[in-house]
């Protein structure tokens, strides 16, 4: 039924269960997957939780962007080969997490969007949908599957 | 100082973009810079934004008393040290990494005067202008026909040159006017013409008074303070010309005004720095920096180079405003 289903991750516990269980669906249903990522832009200061905690220059910005997308990517990638999948992984700079996760669904031409309820915003016990997921549901031009924990 | 900020935004990004993509830099940052600090120098002089003129308009200062008013350096002179401050405090957060360039030829642009007559005329024009504004007090007519009638006479100048300078139509240099700005101020000095007959402003002033009576000082800072994060989320002009206003009433009660019109006049333009909403010049820049770039700017993007900016700017200006003006 699906051919071709993007995995986007911010990182989160919850996002790479749901990941997991994205590329478990696409062993099972024959299909391919595309891990994606999108890292937010360089800005001299860094945040954690809404909080300054660090500052970097651009050239430092990237390398730490492109540690980070391995690291979360690769967690996915694993997933995949263990479960004989086949994987890209792709990762973009976006602070506009939902239109790039719509803009990555299409340039790939990605029949599915398999996605966590819930990233690392927003208070997770209060809403039923992150509000990113909610912008891919609203969206989205393929089916949305959400994983919810 | 010279030329609306909007406008000046609007000049420096065509000399700005280039460079930034010869220099592979970011080019959110630099045309952001460009924006805080047009809005920033645009109250050091009398023409350069809306605010000074309105002190004009409310409290009758002059071109010259921008630069040094009793006896004590005014607008210029502490803007001007302040964005030097500034610039450095901001060129070593946000800029210490770019590549340096010794010259302007490493980068490869070639940049040059489509039509030096033009060019020439407009230039003179606008010198001229400038010159008969400073000089306002001595030919005796009111700022906005000087502006006006250099305006006017540089349309008609232009088209008796006719074809040698191709400039735009005299009907299509007034569709280019920004209406809904003529307007909106249009709307914002009658709205608060009518807050003053109503005597809201001098209830406004009453209010006050007790705070400037018992500690200047300390009635400057809370001023001075309450002022920037309101002007960063409310439109800067409506606050300030309210405020002018009240200042003005506080004066006929017998509180010392000046250190206080500046010191508004000061925090109102920083502070409007801090997101788009305080002031128009920023939506142009961040228009133009996401042209550029191709993408949206996040709210988070913009205040990490907002809220430092705002932040170094009004504590200098607080620092020189208090020890030269209020102390």
């Amino acid at each position: 039924m699906f051919k071709h289903i993007l995995l986007p991750t911010d990182g989160s516990r919850l996002s790479l269960q749901s990941a997991r269980a994205g590329v478990l669906l696409a062993k099972a249903l024959g299909a391919r997957v595309t891990a994606f990522f999108a890292a937010p832009p360089a800005t001299p200061i860094l945040y954690r939780a809404m909080l300054p905690v660090g500052y970097a220059t651009p050239g430092e910005h990237e390398k730490m962007t492109r540690k980070v997308a391995r690291k979360y990517l690769g967690a996915i990638e694993r997933a995949a080969a263990a479960a004989g999948v086949r994987c890209e992984a792709l990762s973009v700079t976006s602070d506009f997490a939902a239109d790039a996760i719509l803009k990555a669904a299409a340039r790939r031409r990605c029949d599915l969007i398999f996605m966590a309820s819930h990233g690392r915003r927003g208070l997770r016990r209060a809403s039923l949908l992150g509000s990113e997921t909610q912008k891919v549901l609203s969206l989205a031009p393929v089916p949305v599957l959400v994983y919810r924990a | 100082m010279f030329v609306d900020n909007v406008v000046t935004i609007l000049m420096m990004a065509p000399v700005a973009l280039p460079l930034a993509r010869a220099m592979r830099i970011p080019a959110t940052p630099v045309i952001l810079m460009i924006g805080f600090g047009a809005n920033f120098m645009g109250t050091a002089l009398i023409i350069g934004d809306l605010p000074p003129q309105m002190l004009h308009s409310v409290a009758g200062a002059e071109f010259f008393d921008f630069l040094w008013h009793f006896g004590k350096p005014s607008s210029f002179p502490i803007l001007m040290a302040t964005f030097l401050v500034t610039l450095g405090a901001m060129y070593s957060y946000g800029f210490r990494g770019a590549k340096r360039v010794a010259s302007p030829g490493e980068l490869g642009l070639d940049a040059r005067i489509p039509n030096r007559l033009f060019a020439a005329v407009v230039v003179a024009w606008f010198i001229g202008t400038v010159l008969a504004m400073s000089l306002r007090e001595y030919i005796g007519v009111k700022l906005g026909f000087i502006a006006f009638a250099g305006a006017l006479s540089l349309m008609l100048v232009l088209a008796l040159l006719g074809d040698r300078v191709k400039a735009a139509s005299f009907e299509e240099s007034i569709q280019a006017l920004d209406w809904r700005a003529v307007f909106f101020y249009i709307a914002l000095f009658a709205l608060v013409g009518g807050l003053e007959k109503s005597h809201v402003l001098a209830m406004l002033a009453d209010a006050m008074k007790p705070l400037f009576e018992q500690d200047y000082a300390l009635g400057a800072t809370v001023l001075y303070w309450v002022t920037v994060p309101i002007v960063g989320l409310v439109e800067h002009d409506a606050y300030i010309l309210t405020f002018l206003h009240a200042i003005r009433e506080l004066g006929e009660a017998g509180i010392e005004p000046w250190p206080l019109y500046w010191m508004l006049l000061w925090s109102g333009t920083l502070g409007s720095n801090l997101t788009v909403a305080g002031a128009p010049a920023l939506y142009v820049a961040l228009s133009l920096a996401e042209k550029e770039e191709k993408r949206k700017v996040s709210l988070r993007e913009f205040l990490s180079w907002s809220v430092p900016f705002t932040l170094v700017c009004s504590l200098v200006c607080y620092a020189l405003g208090m020890i030269i003006w209020v102390l």
